[in-house]
């Protein structure tokens, strides 16, 4: 039963991978959570992200979060994420001419390659929860800030025929996720499917993400999931419309 | 599980090794993405207080000559006034009937109608000042004098005829103003020293000044510094040293440094000549931006050691400069630049960001007849000449690197 339900969802979700337009990519998440009690937990997260159809990585992350739990459908949590993320390429092109034969000749300018580099994150988020029988709803507002340092990298200018040092100036964003989360406990069942959508607002609509996947418990202690992602970008220069396969896996005590 | 697990351990393996670069391997360096360049670490330029073993000048006899006028010497001083600062308390003596003057704790304003006055200023004030509007040239001879104004230039000259500034030998001499200044309607002060005439330096002594409101050294007229004397500007808040109508640098030893945004070692408004002496300037201050008017685009200006709206032309002495900061060039030049003779060292350091560094930028011709010229920019160009270079036959070395560029006619 089980085996048939990972392999009927993916069945279902590949033909969205192979949109042409759009980067695809995996995402491997581990983590750790300790329950305090009832009410009080933390957990470690760590995660591996890649891009260009799976072939570059593209991000690397570690995260420390607290959660508090006041009654059974709310629960508040905020955290810290280390992110270390392989930034893309930047090419900037002269003001265009016009040949001899009036064609207009586009030419390149910079080309910074892509590079390494630090964010530092944090977030606080409220969850709020409701269950019809088996199906349990879910809703989370997410406000994240996230702060990169300046960076000195390196540029090619093509003008001039040399590489050249280059400051990538400190950036800070503010981001309010919206998730709206459908769970779904199937009796005498270990995996328990799940779809949401979620929503990136950054005083404009940055970007949104459909996901769909499946968790499985083994022992109470081990969760191993897997999911499909698709992620629409509106605003953000730095990311593409991208297809996700995730694989998660949490350990409990 | 086990499955699953090789499953995704393999799926890791192959994912997430290729750069997703552009490649530009057939623009760059014919193959490498990026490839090794040839690191060149530059001469070290810093600020050098040294003396400078260098002979006097030759005053000019022929009253004829157009630069006859320059120089002191060359007028019988009748009358001599004395201005002893002492704290807030200043004494004049000597040929005071000559002028009107009147004295505020240890601010001195002199109105004159006389010619050939001489004034000599010594002593020290934290709330002093001289100004002076005088219808003739005159002599300001600075004999151990340490002036500051809080609100204003430290000296003011609103005449326009030359100002023949003496730094007495041996003497150390002090200025400084702001940090804010209190202004005369109609009336302009743009510097701890501001003429509105020419300002002919002369003299063996030493002069410090400190600029923390507007600029440091400002003629509306001309600058002429002879052998022998030494100056030290510091600023912030402008330019090292300013002038409408030219800059002669015949002689002396010049530290400048400036460190505000968009600022400049040494900004002539017209043509400059160096004939000798050693100038240093450390230009260190970023990008300024004007924002956009209604008439205007948004515009930016960075650092440089010299601005020159003119021709600039060096034909001796040694000529030191360093900018730090980003987009900082070492001369910017609107006109030619010319080197006949002497030495050139020029290292920029900084970014490039709003604008680009550059060791060497005009929009005429760069002339190299004599002399040596180290140039070089490490984010930058070391040389950008619009008028492209010439150098004249008889040079040593001619070496051009993406970061430098030494010419040279020395023989040994």
């Amino acid at each position: 039963m089980n085996r048939l339900i990972i392999i009927a969802l993916l069945a279902t979700l590949l033909p969205l991978a192979a949109w042409a337009d759009d980067d695809t990519g995996l995402t491997v998440g581990a983590s750790v959570e300790k329950k305090f009690n009832k009410q009080w937990s933390m957990e470690l997260e760590g995660e591996f992200r890649s891009r260009n159809d799976f072939r570059t990585a593209d991000r690397v992350s570690l995260g420390l979060s607290g959660a508090y739990k006041p009654l059974r459908w709310l629960k508040l949590d905020a955290g810290y994420q280390l992110l270390i993320e392989n930034n893309i390429e930047k090419i900037t092109y002269n003001e265009p001419t016009i040949d001899a034969e009036g064609h207009e000749v586009i030419s390149y300018n910079n080309w910074r390659p892509s590079y390494w580099g630090l964010r530092h994150r944090v977030f606080v988020s409220v969850t709020g929860s409701y269950k019809i029988g088996r199906v349990e709803l879910s809703l989370r507002e997410r406000y994240r800030y996230t702060y990169r340092p300046t960076k000195t990298t390196t540029r090619y200018d093509f003008d001039n025929q040399y590489w050249e040092d280059t400051q990538v100036k400190s950036k800070s964003q503010h981001i309010l996720r919206s998730r709206f989360k459908v769970e779904w406990d199937i009796p005498k069942c270990k995996v328990d499917p799940w779809a949401s959508v979620e929503v990136f607002n950054n005083r404009m609509l940055d970007k949104v993400r459909y996901s769909a996947g499946a968790d499985y418990s083994l022992l109470k202690k081990h969760t191993f999931g897997v999911y499909y992602r698709y992620q629409r970008v509106y605003n953000d220069d730095e990311e593409d419309n991208a297809h996700y396969i995730g694989v998660t896996y949490k350990f409990k005590f | 599980m086990k499955k699953y697990l090789t499953i995704l351990l393999v799926a890791l393996m192959a994912t997430g090794c290729v750069n997703d670069d552009t490649d530009f391997s057939h623009l760059i360096d014919g193959g490498s993405s990026q490839p090794d360049q040839e690191v060149i670490t530059p001469i070290d330029i810093a600020l050098d207080f040294s003396a400078l073993d260098e002979a006097d000048d030759v005053v000019p006899t022929d009253e004829t000559d157009e630069t006859y006028n320059d120089y002191e010497e060359n007028t019988a001083w009748s009358y001599t006034i004395n201005v002893a600062y002492d704290g807030n308390e200043v004494t004049l003596s000597g040929n005071t009937s000559r002028v009107r003057y009147t004295v505020t704790d240890g601010h001195v304003v002199i109105q004159s109608t006389s010619n050939r006055v001489h004034y000599v200023l010594s002593g020290q004030s934290d709330n002093g000042s001289f100004k002076i509007y005088s219808e003739n040239k005159f002599k300001l001879t600075l004999n151990g004098l340490n002036l500051t104004n809080p609100t204003g230039a430290a000296i003011n000259n609103q005449g326009g005829k030359s100002l023949y500034l003496v730094l007495a030998d041996g003497t150390e001499n002090t200025l400084t103003d702001g940090p804010a200044y209190t202004d005369v309607e109609g009336e302009q002060m743009k510097g701890t020293l501001f003429s509105e005439g020419q300002v002919l330096v002369s003299g063996h002594g030493s002069l410090v000044i400190n600029g923390n409101a507007r600029n440091g050294l400002v003629s509306d007229d001309y600058f002429r510094f002879r052998p022998g004397c030494k100056v030290h500007v510091t600023c912030s808040t402008g330019h090292g040293i300013k002038a409408n109508d030219g800059i002669i640098i015949d002689g002396g030893v010049f530290n400048i440094e400036v460190s505000g945004d968009g600022y400049k070692g040494i900004k002539c408004d017209s043509t400059m000549t160096i004939n000798g002496g050693r100038t240093t300037i450390l230009a260190t201050g970023g990008v300024s931006i004007t924002a956009a008017t209604d008439i205007a685009p948004a515009d930016t200006s960075s650092c440089a050691g010299i601005k020159c709206d003119y021709p600039l032309t060096i034909n001796g002495g040694s000529l030191l400069i360093k900018a730090t900061g980003e987009g900082g060039k070492g001369i910017n030049n609107t006109g030619d630049i010319t080197i006949n003779g002497g030495s050139v060292q020029i290292v920029t350091t900084g970014i490039k960001g709003l604008t680009s560094p550059k060791a060497i930028k005009g929009d005429g011709v760069l002339a190299v007849n004599g002399g040596y010229l180290y140039s070089y920019s490490s984010n930058g160009s070391p040389i950008d000449a619009n008028g492209g270079i010439a150098v004249a036959e008889g040079y040593t070395t001619w070496e051009t690197k993406p970061q430098r560029v030494i010419i040279s006619f020395d023989t040994e």
